[in-house]
C-alpha cells in the first residue's frame, strides 16, 4: 500500500518533471524523495536539497531493505539505532546553517548517511559512534563511496571530538535529556547545535541551540512541520 | 473429567499471563492487548470451530475431550517455542507488509493452545451436559488458581534468556564501551538490571549553562527500560556540583531544605538533590524493591545514598504511604511515574498513573507543613503536552484543597528540555521570586510563571513558538470554567486526570487522531502515541475477525440446524452481553484495586484471581439456587451500588498494610463476582435441553465479546473514565437480563433459563 503510493508519487514527479536529472542507480527514487518529503515540506536550503539528490541513501540501508530506502520513514539499521527519516536529515541539515568552509561534528554515526550528506556541504566532518559495528560499518561506507573525508571514530559522544574543536556546527542525532557539556565547550562563537529532545525513543522535536559572538546561549524550540497542520486547524490561543 | 478441566485451566490462565509478561519484557507493555485478544479469539474460534464439526463429534465428545486435552498439552508447549522462532520485529510494522504477515501468524500461533485448551473444556461440557455447573465451576476456579501460579512462576527467573526488543534501552546500552551487567533480579514487579559502562549518563534537565562533568553512574532498567541511574558518591561530596544544576534544585531556592518527601525514588537522584541542598530528613518512597536493592548493591557504600542516616526509606505504593504518613514535610517531590525514561514517548500512554492525578496531588499538599512546598519536573515537548497538562492538574489540586486563587501559587520554571512545577499553597513572597528568577537567570531557565505571569520584558532564553506554560497557568488561575475551555480548544488531551481517569501520559485526542494519522502516521506515531493506537487497532481488528467469525456458523447453523427454540438473535444478544458485561466489570475491578494495591501485576492478579473463584463459586451455586436470567437483573444493580461504595471504600483503606487493602479488595469484588458466575452457567444449562445445536454458537458469541472488550473497556476510560466502564457493565447486564426474558418466548428455553438449571 505504502510502496505503491510512493511508486504513484515518484511517478507523477517523473511526468511531471521531465527535467530533473536523475543521476546514477535509484536517482529517480532520489528525485522523489526531495520533491516530495524535503522540498515539498518547506527546506530551502540548496546546498541540503541538492546534496540529499546526491548521496545514494540506498547504499546506508540493509540490502534487506534497500526497496523501502527512499520511502517517507526512518528504517532500523541493526543494534536498535535506525536511519533517520529523510525529511529529519533534511530539517537539521538545513539548520545547521553550513558553508563549504565549515566544520561539523556529529554525535551517533549510525549508517553514516547524515555524515555523508554533511560532506557534500561543509568543509570537515568529524561523526562520532559509540557502537563499535557501527562505526566500522560506516566507516567502510564512506569510504567506498567517496566520503573518505569524513573522520569516524568510534567513542562515547559525551566527550565530543577535543582536538578537533572548535565546530562550526555540532548534530546529535540521539535523544540524551541534556546537552553534554563538553559539546557546549567545543562549539564555536556563532556557531550552532542541533539537539533532539526527550529519552531515546522519545525524540519529537529539536532544539537549535545557538551560541552568540559573546558566548551566550540562545536555545530555541522547532516545531517539526508534522505539527503544523494540526496547530493550525485548531487555533491554540 | 472435572479435575482435568481444573488442570486445563490452571495451564490455560497462567499462559495468558506469562505470555503477557513475556511480552513487555522483550516488546513494549501495549502488546498486553493483543495477548489478551489472542487469547480470546483462541477461545471463541474453538467454539465455531465446534459448531462446524459438530455433527462429526456428535455422540464421540468423550474420545473427542481426550484428544483435544492432549494436542493442548502439546500445543502448549510447542507453539511459544514456534512463535519464538518467528522473526517478529513490531517497529517494523510501520514500513514492511511483511512484519504485518509475521504478526498475524505470530498471533495464530499463539491463539491454538488457547483454542485448543477452551475446546477441551467446551466438549467436557458437550459431554457431561449434566454436570455443567460442576465443570463450569472447575473451569473458572481452575483459572483462578493459573492467575495464583502465574504469580509464583514470575518471581523466578525464566529458564531462558529474553530476547529484547533492540529497539529498548537495554540492549543499547549493552552495547556501549566496557558495557557490563552488574546484577539483575527478577519479580512480578518486573525484571530490573543494572548495567555498568563510563558511556552511560543521565542528568534530565540538566542546565546548558552547565561546564563540568558528571560522575560515573549506573544504569538501572526495568523489563528493559531505562529507570534511571544510580551515581557514585562523588555526586554528593563536590564533585556532586552537576546536582545543583538540575530542574529540581529550583525548589531549594524557596524551601528551606528540612524534611523532603521523594515519591518514586528509585536509584536515588532526587535524593542525592536533596542530601546535597542539606536536607535534615529524607523520605524516599518507592514501589519496587528490586530497584533499591540493585542501586545498593552496584554502588559502595560510600556512594549509597540509602545507607544515609538521613534517609528513610519505605518500600510501597506512594498513594498509600502518603493515605497513612503523621509525618509533615517542607518539600515533596514527585518523579514523573517513568522516571524520564519512556515518559515522553508515549510508551505508557494507556499505563494507569495514580501518583500524577488532581487526588494525588491534593493529597501530597495535605502533607505539607505551613509554608512546604511540591515539586515536580516533565518533559517539555512541541507543541507543549506534559507541561500544559502537570500545570492544570496542580491549578485543580489547589482548588480541590479549597484554594481560591492558585495562581498565586503556582511557579513553572522551563529549561530547553523539561518543566518543573513548584506548588506551594501558602504562595511566594518577593524574596522567594527574586531568588527564583535569579536562580532561572544563572542556569538559562524560563520563568513562564511566577504566581503570575511575567512581566512582559523579561528575558527569554529558550524561546518557544507558543508560551503554552504560561496560558495553562492563566487558565488555572482564572478558574475550573477557564481549564475545561482550554483543555477543550486544545489539540492534545489535557484535562487533568483523576483517579477515575489516571492517565497522565494519554495526550492523543480522538479528534486529532484523524488529522494526525492524515499528517502521515508513518512519520511519527509510531514512536510517539504508539500505545493509544494500538489498542484502537487491537478493538478494530478484533471485531473484524469476531464478526466474521460469528457469521460463519450463524450461516451454517441456521442451514442445516433444527429451528426450534430461542432464536440465534435472541441467544446471541444474551450470551453477547453478559460476556462484554462480566469484562467489562472485571477491567474496572482492576483498575480500582490498581489505586488500592499500588501495582498492576497485584490488582490483575487478585482481579483475576478473585473473580474467577467467585464466579466460580457462583456457578456452582446456580444450580442450588435455581437462579436463572434473573440474576443478571440482580447483577446490574449491585454494580450500581459498588459504584457509589467502591471509592469511598478504596479511600478509606488506602492507609492501611497490602495485605489488608488486598483483602478489602477481594470482599469488595466477590458479591458481584459471586452473582456474574451464574448467567453463563444457566444459560448454557437452558440451551442444553431447549437447542443444543446453538450451544457452540453461544460459547463463540460469548468468546468474540471478551475479545473486544478490553480494548473497549481501555478506550472508555481513557475518553469519559472507569465509572462508565462500570455504568457499561451494568447496562449489559440489563440487556442480558432482557434478552433472557425474550428467551421465555420460547417455552423451552424459557422456564429452565427463568427456573435454573435442575441440578444432577
Amino acid at each position: 500500500m505504502r510502496r505503491a503510493t510512493l511508486v504513484l508519487a515518484g511517478f507523477g514527479l517523473i511526468v511531471a518533471a521531465p527535467r530533473a536529472p536523475a543521476q546514477g542507480p535509484r536517482g529517480r527514487d532520489r528525485m522523489a524523495m526531495v520533491a516530495e518529503q524535503i522540498a515539498g515540506r518547506g527546506v530551502r536550503d540548496t546546498a541540503t536539497l541538492r546534496a540529499m539528490r546526491t548521496v545514494p541513501r540506498h547504499e546506508f540501508v540493509p540490502a534487506a531493505l534497500s526497496d523501502e530506502a527512499y520511502g517517507d520513514h526512518p528504517l532500523p539499521i541493526g543494534f536498535g539505532q535506525t536511519i533517520s527519516q529523510p525529511y529529519i536529515v533534511g530539517y537539521m541539515t538545513e539548520l545547521l546553517g553550513l558553508g563549504p568552509r565549515s566544520r561539523v561534528l556529529e554525535i551517533g554515526a549510525g549508517s553514516g548517511y547524515q555524515a555523508a550528506i554533511l560532506a557534500e556541504i561543509a568543509g570537515e566532518v568529524y561523526t562520532v559512534e559509540i557502537i563499535g559495528a557501527l562505526a566500522t560499518s560506516a566507516e567502510e561506507r564512506l569510504r567506498r563511496l567517496g566520503y573518505g573525508r569524513v573522520q569516524v571514530r568510534r567513542g562515547d559522544g559525551f566527550e565530543g571530538w577535543k582536538d578537533a574543536a572548535p565546530f562550526d556546527a555540532i548534530i546529535v542525532t540521539a535523544a540524551a535529556g541534556f546537552v553534554p557539556p563538553p559539546l557546549v565547550e567545543q562549539l564555536k562563537p556563532g556557531g550552532r547545535l542541533v539537539i533532539p529532545v526527550g529519552s531515546v525513543y522519545g525524540a519529537q522535536n529539536l532544539v537549535l541551540v545557538g551560541k552568540a559572538r559573546d558566548g551566550s546561549l540562545t536555545p530555541r524550540t522547532l516545531l517539526p512541520v508534522r505539527f503544523v497542520p494540526l496547530v493550525r486547524t485548531r487555533q491554540i490561543r | 473429567m472435572t479435575a482435568a478441566v481444573f488442570a486445563i485451566s490452571v495451564a490455560l490462565l497462567a499462559f495468558e499471563i506469562l505470555l503477557l509478561r513475556f511480552f513487555s519484557i522483550q516488546q513494549f507493555s501495549h502488546f498486553a492487548y493483543a495477548v489478551i485478544s489472542i487469547a480470546m479469539l483462541g477461545g471463541g474460534a474453538s467454539g465455531t470451530a465446534l459448531v462446524l464439526l459438530r455433527e462429526r463429534v456428535r455422540g464421540r465428545e468423550r474420545p473427542a475431550f481426550a484428544w483435544t486435552a492432549g494436542a493442548f498439552v502439546a500445543l502448549l508447549v510447542a507453539c511459544p517455542v514456534a512463535a519464538h522462532r518467528l522473526p517478529f520485529e513490531p517497529t517494523a510494522l510501520v514500513w514492511s507488509g511483511k512484519a504485518w504477515g509475521t504478526l498475524l501468524l505470530v498471533a495464530l500461533v499463539l491463539a491454538l493452545p488457547f483454542c485448543a485448551g477452551t475446546a477441551a473444556v467446551i466438549l467436557a461440557m458437550l459431554a457431561r451436559p449434566a454436570r455443567t455447573p460442576a465443570l463450569y465451576a472447575a473451569n473458572l476456579a481452575g483459572s483462578g488458581g493459573g492467575a495464583l501460579v502465574a504469580l509464583a512462576l514470575l518471581s523466578a527467573r525464566p529458564p531462558w534468556t529474553p530476547r529484547v526488543s533492540p529497539f529498548k534501552a537495554l540492549p543499547q546500552i549493552e552495547a556501549y564501551p566496557e558495557a557490563r551487567r552488574l546484577g539483575e533480579r527478577w519479580s512480578p514487579l518486573g525484571w530490573v538490571v543494572a548495567v555498568g559502562t563510563p558511556a552511560f549518563h543521565h542528568a534530565p534537565g540538566l542546565s546548558l549553562a552547565y561546564r563540568a562533568g558528571l560522575p560515573r553512574q549506573v544504569a538501572i532498567l526495568v523489563d528493559g527500560e531505562l529507570a534511571g541511574g544510580a551515581t557514585t558518591r562523588a555526586a554528593n561530596a563536590a564533585g556532586g556540583a552537576f546536582l545543583d544544576w538540575l530542574p529540581t534544585a529550583a525548589a531549594y531556592r524557596v524551601v528551606q531544605p528540612g524534611r523532603v518527601l521523594v515519591i518514586g525514588s528509585g536509584p536515588g537522584l532526587e535524593v542525592s538533590i536533596a542530601l546535597a541542598h542539606g536536607a535534615s530528613r529524607v523520605v524516599a518512597v518507592e514501589l519496587n524493591p528490586d530497584v533499591i536493592a540493585l542501586t545498593r548493591q552496584v554502588l559502595d557504600s560510600a556512594s549509597d545514598v540509602y545507607r544515609d542516616p538521613r534517609v528513610a526509606l519505605v518500600i510501597g505504593d506512594a498513594r498509600s504511604v502518603a493515605a497513612r504518613t503523621p509525618e509533615r514535610f517542607d518539600l515533596i517531590v514527585l518523579t514523573p511515574t517513568e522516571a524520564f525514561g519512556t515518559a515522553a514517548a508515549g510508551l505508557h500512554a494507556l499505563a494507569e498513573d495514580y501518583l500524577s492525578t488532581v487526588q494525588a496531588l491534593r493529597t501530597y499538599l495535605g502533607l505539607l507543613v505551613p509554608g512546604g512546598m511540591l515539586a515536580t519536573t516533565r518533559w517539555v515537548r512541541a507543541p507543549p503536552r506534559d507541561d500544559v497538562k502537570i500545570i492544570l492538574t496542580a491549578g485543580a489540586a489547589l482548588r480541590a484543597a479549597g484554594d481560591t486563587s492558585p495562581g498565586a501559587h503556582l511557579v513553572c520554571l522551563r529549561t530547553w528540555a523539561t518543566a518543573t512545577v513548584l506548588v506551594r499553597p501558602r504562595g511566594f513572597t518577593p524574596d522567594d521570586l527574586s531568588r527564583l528568577r535569579a536562580f532561572a537567570a544563572s542556569r538559562l531557565l524560563d520563568a513562564d510563571w511566577l504566581a503570575g505571569p511575567p512581566p512582559g520584558d523579561a528575558p527569554v532564553f529558550n524561546r518557544v513558538e507558543q508560551p503554552m506554560a504560561r496560558e495553562a497557568a492563566l487558565a488555572s488561575a482564572r478558574g475550573p470554567d477557564s481549564v475545561t475551555a482550554f483543555a477543550a480548544r486544545y489539540a492534545f488531551d489535557v484535562r487533568p486526570p483523576t483517579d477515575d481517569r489516571p492517565y497522565f501520559g494519554h495526550f492523543i485526542r480522538l479528534g486529532t487522531l484523524r488529522r494526525l494519522l492524515a499528517l502521515g502516521a508513518a512519520s511519527w506515531l509510531p514512536f510517539a502515541e504508539w500505545g493509544y493506537v494500538a489498542v484502537l487497532a487491537t478493538l478494530l481488528q478484533g471485531a473484524l475477525v469476531a464478526a466474521i467469525l460469528m457469521v460463519v456458523p450463524a450461516a451454517v447453523l441456521s442451514a442445516r440446524g433444527s429451528r426450534a427454540g430461542a432464536p440465534l438473535r435472541v441467544i446471541a444478544a444474551y450470551f453477547g452481553a453478559i460476556g462484554l458485561g462480566y469484562l467489562l466489570v472485571e477491567m474496572a475491578f482492576i483498575q480500582q484495586l490498581q489505586l488500592l494495591l499500588g501495582h498492576p501485576v497485584y490488582a490483575v492478579t487478585a482481579a483475576v484471581a478473585g473473580f474467577l473463584i467467585f464466579s466460580g463459586a457462583g456457578s456452582l451455586w446456580s444450580a442450588r439456587l435455581r437462579a436463572g436470567w434473573k440474576s443478571a437483573a440482580v447483577i446490574a444493580a449491585l454494580i450500581v451500588v459498588e459504584l457509589a461504595l467502591g471509592p469511598v471504600a478504596v479511600r478509606g483503606a488506602q492507609p492501611l498494610g497490602l495485605a489488608a487493602r488486598a483483602a478489602i479488595g477481594i470482599a469488595l469484588l466477590a458479591p458481584p463476582a459471586l452473582l456474574m458466575g451464574m448467567p453463563f452457567p444457566a444459560g448454557v444449562r437452558a440451551l442444553t435441553t431447549d437447542r443444543p445445536g446453538a450451544l457452540a454458537w453461544a460459547w463463540a458469541v460469548n468468546g468474540f465479546a471478551s475479545v473486544i472488550a478490553a480494548s473497549l473497556a481501555t478506550l472508555i476510560a481513557v475518553e469519559w473514565g472507569w465509572r462508565w466502564v462500570l455504568l457499561s457493565g451494568a447496562a449489559c447486564y440489563s440487556a442480558a437480563a432482557l434478552a433472557g426474558g425474550g428467551m421465555r418466548a420460547s417455552p423451552a428455553t424459557g422456564r429452565a433459563l427463568a427456573e435454573g438449571p435442575s441440578g444432577p
